[in-house]
Parts: C-alpha cells; sequence; structure tokens
C-alpha cells in the first residue's frame, strides 16, 4: 500500500483555520478505511465485483460508489462518497436510488457525533449510532430503522404503548427510543426499571419524555408476556 | 357571555396525540426531513474567531467547485462579526459533502479584534464591549427599613447562559415556482415565518408549513438569516434548497438564555415579612441583546431598589426561552429567601415563611393550595429538617421549595369549522405544533363542541394558508386556539341547527348535538345521527369562522402560579447530587388534555433539572472560541439522571383554559438549590450545581 493511499484525501481547498471548520468526516474515513485494510487484507471494503479485481487497491472513493444497503428486509442501491455516513445515506441517498427510491427520513440527525441517540438503528442485531458509522461499512448487514419497527400494518406493541403512555413531545428523540427500546425487548423481553433506564442512557429527549418512555417500555414488556412474549 | 359547556365528555380526559402513531413509526416529516425533487443543500461559512473583521473574501473557488449551483454573500469585506458562528456566506451544492467543500474552498482574510468572553471581562473598566444601566427604586429608604429589620441577609446568586439545544435545528427548506415561495419550516410561527418572507422578497405571498417541528423553546419565531438565506440560494440556482443548522451553528447562533448574577441584602420585620430589597444585578444576552429578568419575584417587597448592568460579550445573542427570564428570577428570589429564613429562624420551617409573604393577589389562593398539596407529597412534614442533614455517612439528605409565576393568555387565534352533506367535519387554523399537542386540542375541542369523537373530525394547522393564529410562544396558543375552534364550531352548529329544525319540528334553539346525535333536548330519540342531520345541507356545506377574541373573556385566562418541591441527596465527598423525587403542583385552569397537559409539566421540571444540575454554555477565555458547542460536553439529563416526577394538575376549570408550556420550567432549578442547602448546611450560589461547586462550597470557598 502506497504512502499515497494510506492518507486521507486532502480537504479540497482552504485550511481549517482559514474556514474555521474542522470535519469529523476525514477523520472517520481516515480510520474506517485503516481499519478496514487491517482487517481485510487485498479485499478492500466493498465485495463488488468492480472493487474486487487483482491488486485491488484497499482505497475506495474519494469519488462516488455503488453500494448495496439491506434496510428494512429490502435491498437498496445507492452511490456515495466514502465519507457518507449510514445516517447520511439513509437520509439524504435512498430517495435518490435507481432501482426503487424511498424516503427513509424517520432516523434522526441531531448531534451526529455520537451524543444523542436520535439516529439509532439496530445493525445485524446491535443499536449503533448511525452517524458514527459510514455506510460503506454496513454492506452485507442487516439494517433496521424505525420505519422497519412495525410489523407490517400492526404497529410494534413498543409503538403502541408510547402513543398510549404520551412517550413522545415534538417526537424528533422518538425514532431513536424507540429503536433503542425495540432493541431492549428483544434481547430482553422484560426488564427491570434499572435496566430500561440503562438501556435507554445513549438517547437524549429535549423536551422531557422520559418518564413517559419508561412506562411505555414497562407496559409494552407487560403486554408482550401476557401475549407469550 | 359564550362559556364552555358545563358538562364536558372529552375535555380534562387523557386523550393520546392523534399524530402520535405518525412520530413512532417514522411517518411524521419534520421540515428536516422534505426531501423534493432536485432539492440542493446549503451551508453558512462562519466567523472562526470570537471578534473579528472581513478584510477580503472570495468565494470564486467555491463558485467553480462541480456540483456547487449557488453562492450567497452574507456579509461584505469591511463588515465586523461579532462572535464565532456569525454568518459569512452560504453554498447551495447537490450534495451535503460537497457544500462542506466548498466553505472549505471559500478564502477569506481576517483582522482579528480584540474579544470579551465573559460577564467579569465586560464589566472592567476599559472593556472594548459596551455596557448600559437601568435602575429602579421604589418605596422607602431601604436604608431605614434594613436598621429596623430582626435579620438581614446578604448573598450573591447566579445561572449560567444555557441554550435551547431544539432537536430538530433552525432552518427551513425553500422552493420557488415562478414568483410563489413555499417554506417547510422548523418554526413556532408559521404566519409570522410566511409573512417575513413575503416582506423580505416583496412577494405578495410566501406560504410557510411546519406540520411537525423537533422543539423551539422560543426560539424559533421568524426565517431568521438562514431561512432568507436559503430562499435567496433557492432562488438564484432555481431548484429548491434545504438549509438546517447542524447542532454547533444551532448552539452558538440560534439562541440563548441570558445569564444572571444578582448581589442581593434583604430584610424581615420581627414577623418575618420581607421589608427591604437592595439588589444590584448583572448578566449578559450576547452581543447586543440584554438579560434582563423579573427581581423582586413572586414575593412582595414595598421597600426596594435594584440596578441592573447587561454586559456586552462576543457571544451570540440571546432569545426568548420558555418564560424568558423567570427561571433566572426564581432562582435567585427563592434562594434568597431560604437563607433569609435561616438567617432570621434556623428552625422555621421554609415553607411557613413562603405562606407570610405571599402577594395579596389572585394567587395568594393558589399558592397557598399548591404548597400545602405540594408538602404533603413530597413527604415535608416527615422529612425537612434545619439546614444541614447530620446524618452519617457522606450521602446528606434535603428538601427545598420554590415558586414562580407568568402571564400566559388566549394568543391571537382563528379558525374556520366547515360541515359537510356526507357528515364530515373539517377545522383549520393556522397554529402549530412544537411538541405541545396543538394538533390534538384542535379535534378534541371541535368534538367537545359538537358532540362528536375526535377521530370524526379532520383537523389541520401548520400552514399559512390556513386562518391566521399567533406565534406559539407565551404559553398563549392553547387557550387562544381552544377559543378560536370552539367559537368557529358553535357558530358552525347554529347554522346546522337552523337547518334541522324544521325537519324535527322545533326551534333551533332547542336543539342540542352530544353523543354523535343533533336533538331536541331532553329527549334523545327525537332527532337524528350526526350523518343524517348533516344530509339536510346536501351539497351546499356550512363554513363558519371565528376569532378567539369572539370567546376569550370567560374560556380563558392569564396569570398562573406553581409550586415545585424537591427531595435529593448530595454526596459530600464527591459532590454528586443525586435526585430522590420533584413534586410539581401546576395551576392550569380548565385542563383541555390531561395527557399531554402533565407531559408539558414533566418536560418543564426536566428543562428545570438541566438548568439546575448541568447546562452550561462555555466559551474559552483566551479565544473567546465556543468550547461545548455539542451534546457531549454541553450536558443533558439522561435517562439515568431522571428522578420519580409526581405531577399535580390543580383543576381550576371556571378560569378557563391556561396554557402551561412555561410555568411549570420555572421553579425547579431553585427547589433543587434550596433542596441542596438543605442537605449540605451551605449555599451553592450559581447554577449548574456541578459536583466542583458544591465541594467548593463545602469548603467555603464559593
Ligand atoms: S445524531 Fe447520531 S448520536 Fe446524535
Ligand atoms: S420529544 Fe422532543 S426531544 Fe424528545
Amino acid at each position: 500500500m502506497s504512502e499515497e493511499s494510506k492518507k486521507p484525501p486532502a480537504p479540497s481547498s482552504a485550511s481549517p483555520e482559514a474556514s474555521g471548520r474542522f470535519s469529523r468526516r476525514w477523520f472517520l474515513q481516515g480510520v474506517a478505511l485503516s481499519a478496514g485494510t487491517a482487517v481485510l487484507p487485498g479485499e478492500g471494503l466493498l465485495g463488488g465485483s468492480a472493487f474486487a479485481a487483482p491488486q485491488a487497491p484497499a482505497r475506495i472513493g474519494p469519488e462516488p460508489v455503488q453500494i448495496a444497503l439491506s434496510v428494512n428486509g429490502k435491498d437498496y442501491q445507492v452511490k456515495v462518497e466514502p465519507r457518507v455516513t449510514l445516517l447520511n445515506a439513509l437520509r439524504n441517498y435512498l430517495n435518490l436510488g435507481t432501482n426503487t427510491p424511498i424516503d427513509l427520513t424517520g432516523t434522526k440527525r441531531v448531534c451526529d457525533r455520537g451524543s444523542c441517540g436520535s439516529c439509532t438503528v439496530i445493525l445485524d442485531g446491535k443499536t449503533v449510532y448511525s452517524c458514527s458509522v459510514l455506510a460503506v461499512e454496513c454492506q452485507g448487514k442487516k439494517i433496521t430503522t424505525v420505519e422497519g419497527v412495525a410489523e407490517g400494518n400492526q404497529p410494534h406493541p413498543i409503538q403502541q404503548a408510547f402513543v398510549e403512555c404520551d412517550g413522545l413531545m415534538c417526537g424528533f428523540c422518538t425514532p431513536g427510543f424507540i429503536v433503542s427500546s425495540k432493541a431492549l425487548l428483544d434481547r430482553n423481553p422484560h426488564p427491570t426499571p434499572t435496566e430500561i433506564r440503562r438501556a435507554l442512557n445513549g438517547n437524549i429527549c429535549r423536551c422531557g419524555t422520559y418518564n413517559r418512555v419508561f412506562q411505555a417500555v414497562e407496559l409494552a414488556s407487560i403486554r408482550m408476556k401476557v401475549k407469550g412474549g | 357571555m359564550p362559556n364552555w359547556p358545563s358538562e364536558r365528555q372529552l375535555m380534562g380526559t387523557k386523550v393520546p396525540r392523534v399524530d402520535g402513531f405518525k412520530k413512532v413509526s417514522g411517518g411524521a416529516k419534520y421540515s428536516y426531513d422534505i426531501n423534493l425533487p432536485g432539492l440542493l443543500y446549503a451551508m453558512i461559512l462562519r466567523s472562526p474567531y470570537a471578534h473579528c473583521k472581513i478584510v477580503s473574501i472570495d468565494l470564486g473557488p467555491a463558485e467553480s467547485m462541480p456540483g456547487v449551483k449557488a453562492v450567497h454573500l452574507i456579509k461584505k469585506p469591511g463588515d465586523e462579526l461579532h462572535y464565532a458562528g456569525d454568518e459569512i456566506a452560504a453554498v447551495a451544492a447537490m450534495t451535503e459533502e460537497v457544500a462542506e467543500d466548498a466553505l472549505r474552498a471559500i478564502k477569506v482574510k481576517y483582522q482579528v479584534l480584540p474579544h470579551v468572553s465573559s460577564e467579569d471581562q465586560a464589566l472592567k473598566a476599559g472593556a472594548p464591549a459596551a455596557r448600559a444601566g437601568s435602575a429602579d427604586e421604589r418605596g422607602e429608604k431601604i436604608e431605614d427599613a434594613i436598621k429596623e429589620a430582626a435579620a438581614v441577609h446578604e448573598g450573591t446568586y447566579g445561572c449560567e447562559v444555557i441554550t435551547h439545544v431544539c432537536l430538530e435545528t433552525h432552518g427551513l427548506v425553500a422552493r420557488w415556482e415562478g414568483e410563489e415561495l413555499t417554506a417547510w419550516a422548523s418554526t413556532q410561527a408559521v404566519h409570522g415565518t410566511g409573512t417575513a418572507l413575503a416582506q423580505h422578497f416583496k412577494i405578495p405571498k410566501a406560504t410557510c408549513i411546519t406540520n411537525f417541528m423537533g422543539g423551539g423553546f422560543g426560539s424559533k419565531f421568524g426565517p431568521d438569516i438562514q431561512g432568507i438565506v436559503a430562499a435567496e440560494l433557492a432562488k438564484k440556482a432555481g431548484a429548491p434548497v434545504k438549509l438546517l443548522l447542524n447542532r454547533a451553528e444551532e448552539h452558538n447562533a440560534a439562541g440563548n438564555r441570558p445569564s444572571a448574577f444578582a448581589k442581593v441584602k434583604a430584610a424581615v420585620d420581627k414577623t418575618g415579612k420581607l421589608i427591604a430589597f437592595d439588589a444590584e444585578t448583572w448578566g449578559t444576552g450576547g452581543h447586543s441583546r440584554g438579560a434582563g429578568f423579573p427581581l423582586p419575584y413572586v414575593y412582595p417587597v414595598d421597600n426596594r431598589r435594584r440596578k441592573h448592568t447587561d454586559c456586552f460579550i462576543n457571544a451570540g445573542d440571546n432569545r426568548a426561552m420558555r418564560a424568558p427570564g423567570h427561571p433566572q428570577g426564581s432562582l435567585v428570589m427563592d434562594s434568597l429567601m431560604d437563607d433569609l429564613c435561616h438567617k432570621f429562624d434556623p428552625k422555621l420551617d421554609p415553607v411557613e415563611f413562603r405562606l407570610r409573604n405571599l402577594p395579596s393577589t389572585v394567587l395568594r389562593d393558589i399558592y397557598t393550595k399548591e404548597l400545602l398539596l405540594g408538602a404533603a407529597r413530597i413527604g415535608w412534614k416527615e422529612n425537612w429538617h434545619p439546614r444541614g442533614d447530620n446524618a452519617p455517612g457522606p450521602w446528606k439528605r434535603g428538601l427545598g421549595v420554590a415558586l414562580g409565576t407568568w402571564g400566559g393568555g388566549p394568543g391571537d387565534a382563528q379558525a374556520t369549522c366547515t360541515l359537510h352533506g356526507d357528515g364530515r367535519v373539517e377545522v383549520k387554523c393556522g397554529t402549530q405544533d412544537l411538541g405541545t399537542g396543538t394538533t390534538t386540542v384542535v379535534p378534541l375541542v371541535a368534538a367537545e363542541i359538537l358532540g362528536l369523537q375526535i377521530g370524526d373530525i379532520a383537523g389541520s394547522i401548520g400552514s399559512s394558508a390556513f386562518p391566521p393564529a399567533g406565534g406559539s410562544g407565551g404559553s398563549t396558543s392553547c387557550g387562544g386556539v381552544s377559543v378560536a375552534v370552539a367559537m368557529a364550531c358553535t357558530k358552525a352548529l347554529a347554522e346546522l341547527f337552523a337547518k334541522v329544525a324544521p325537519k324535527l319540528e322545533c326551534k333551533p334553539e332547542d336543539l342540542q348535538a352530544e353523543y354523535g346525535r343533533v336533538f331536541v333536548t331532553g329527549n334523545l330519540e327525537r332527532g337524528f345521527t350526526w350523518k343524517q342531520a348533516c344530509a339536510v345541507l346536501g351539497q351546499q356545506p356550512i363554513t363558519a369562522s371565528a376569532d378567539k377574541k369572539e370567546g376569550e373573556k370567560g374560556m380563558a385566562t392569564s396569570t398562573v402560579g406553581g409550586a415545585q418541591f424537591a427531595d435529593v441527596s448530595v454526596d459530600v465527598e464527591t459532590g454528586r447530587v443525586r435526585l430522590n423525587k420533584i413534586v410539581a403542583v401546576a395551576d392550569c385552569g380548565l385542563v383541555v388534555n390531561r395527557l399531554t397537559c402533565e407531559s408539558q409539566v414533566l418536560g418543564g421540571v426536566i428543562m428545570g433539572i438541566n438548568y439546575g444540575l448541568y447546562e452550561q454554555r462555555r466559551l474559552d477565555p483566551p479565544t473567546g472560541l465556543p468550547v461545548n458547542p455539542d451534546m457531549e460536553f454541553y450536558l443533558l439529563a439522561g435517562a439515568g439522571d431522571i428522578p420519580e416526577i409526581d405531577v399535580v394538575l390543580l383543576d381550576y376549570p371556571e378560569r378557563g383554559v391556561i396554557g402551561i408550556g412555561e410555568p411549570p420550567t420555572i421553579p425547579t432549578a431553585a427547589a433543587i438549590s434550596n433542596a441542596v442547602a438543605n442537605a449540605i448546611g451551605v449555599r451553592v450560589p450559581v447554577i449548574p450545581l456541578t459536583p466542583r461547586r458544591v465541594l467548593e462550597a463545602l469548603e467555603g470557598k464559593a
């Protein structure tokens, strides 16, 4: 691997001092790429044929690349620069998809740096902050967003309970809380109040709905128990 | 005089939000979520310095980048930039990534100027920032009153600058179709924003749509610079533009609650009544706005003097934030009250001390009830002790209380109600829902008046195309909107009765609408189902309009009082404060929707917890740059920090509807501060009550 390929692409122009901005994306990209090459020598991050040529460089981008994302059980093709986060791919790019454009904006961008939980999605069974994962890393993984929590047209018990208990106000944090709560109930159908608080500690709500969110999770858990969960 | 029905089926019950399922499923489209064909993404270049001047600026390199569709200059060479985050220029590009690159490509030369980044610096003589003073003096000579006093206390108290942290940031999506502008804005005022955009672009009308919005708390009343810029870029590019601020911009440039500091001397007579109050106060509201707050607060004092100074510093300007000024006034005043009570008689119960000092207004009764009710709910009798918990071990427990007041009253609102021949009911009002539940208030009130169920009503709000309503601020929406909707529905119903009466061979005034029927009062059988009744309209629907002015007297009111109690434990080894329980007694007149009303109180209390324990906007003194414009170093309570919160709604239906958005956030921080003082025996004078400040107070350094 050449020196060149290890370096994150240089910002196109002005220095951070001149513009006063520092982009986390460049940092993320550098980290993700080096981590990727360490794990998968010679294979690259993208399993796709275009990138699987002999001596395929581990370096991808900076130009947009075609990737496949499996979201809520459906496969989508999107073309994104490697620096695009999963969150931004969902919100800004899926609606531009060539096969079946879809408008998945339920996942919210709030802090954009892994500290509020509004962008929470389930990636291969685990909750992640989608603002802190690159889209290119998510190929071949199962992504569940808030739009995929309902079972068909039937709201998930957690969604029903949030509405009944008023576990939401403005609702901007709500998708994150719904996804985190669902992930909790998936792995622990009958959590204690302490376990509920711990599981939701990575989600911030500015309107102050916490107490009713806790109630909602408890209610959903009880209902699932009654139904034989 | 119009009034609410004396028997109510829906008002005052717990009704889940009608838009709840959209919000829990990701189906709710906020302005941030509007994706239009050909949408461009815009970003703003901002000052990297706390104070500087633009020497030169070259947009060329950005303009010529592939994917960049428009650039826009906000400031020009020679212009001064007043804080880190002040707007300079903006770009619109095909993707956010390109827009970000384009900002970096803009070449700006700055001349750095001296800055001021704290109240202390601003107060120093010769500081480069201006300051203003105001003075207020009433009653007799304070000095004389103090001489006669049974006890005098002197203390300094303070609150730091905090920011709104709306989870959905400020901004909008702008689309031009010829000369017509549509904006999907995250705003508390669809009409205000539409009008401001139309004025700026000198066009007859701009439509503002806000179907869902992710919090405003007082900071979102117009298009702001970023909204105007988005529309300018959309015009230049000939394509729709989305411009919503990022998190750092939101902290730095989208408003804050000013700081408030007070050096107060106050005295009581031998009955424990306040007789003198002398305060010097100061605070910062940014580079051009003041930092006023009410003081004395809640408790009246005849002899008083106050001198206030606004400190201008190189930081973003303040904006109204949930009960502007009141949480500050409450923190200062109620801290002082407790300290004074302790000085007067360390064994005197602070609840009793407050009862002796209540105002002789309509609020006297309300506060008395609230204090007694709240004291019972927090276990005051059993657990209150004079200042300083003597229990062994590092954890000390204490109780505290504080009061708040707010004006409110019914805000401007008009509504229309349309009854269709097939029984459909449409109600429209150009108000908006900030998360408060207004979307549900509209059909709830309509259904109450028409004797229907909520699901029978198609309520529409969130567009400036609907009848005008004021911005949602000052806790005025619920009152204004519910009265306007009720009046419009009452008028429409009267017209329907006039058409139905002949068929039932009765007079219109003999008719009544309830249980989904229209019938002769006293005889449910002698009537029609709602649908049958509406069928008389055929193809001619009825539309009635009303203004809240037609019914506000008697149906809504203003001036509320609230009391809150806190039960805390403090670790005197680490300085950590743990909340055990909060009791919030809220004065809420006629409750419209008990479920969302309680949520508002819970939310207000949690915002007060954040204010009291965690939040502080920090600027780095040497550079004046913001240190925590984010959500990891700018602290907000998470799930693990939230105690049991007992909400008690003090129903007063005869007072009419009262907005509840602001009052419940006022006294929380003061109640917590008093509980901490009660636990550890000393006052921690400035909030947030961080572990460091608690330890400093314990060491006598505060
Ligand atoms: S937006 Fe991802 S954690 Fe806040
Ligand atoms: S409901 Fe508004 S931030 Fe949680």
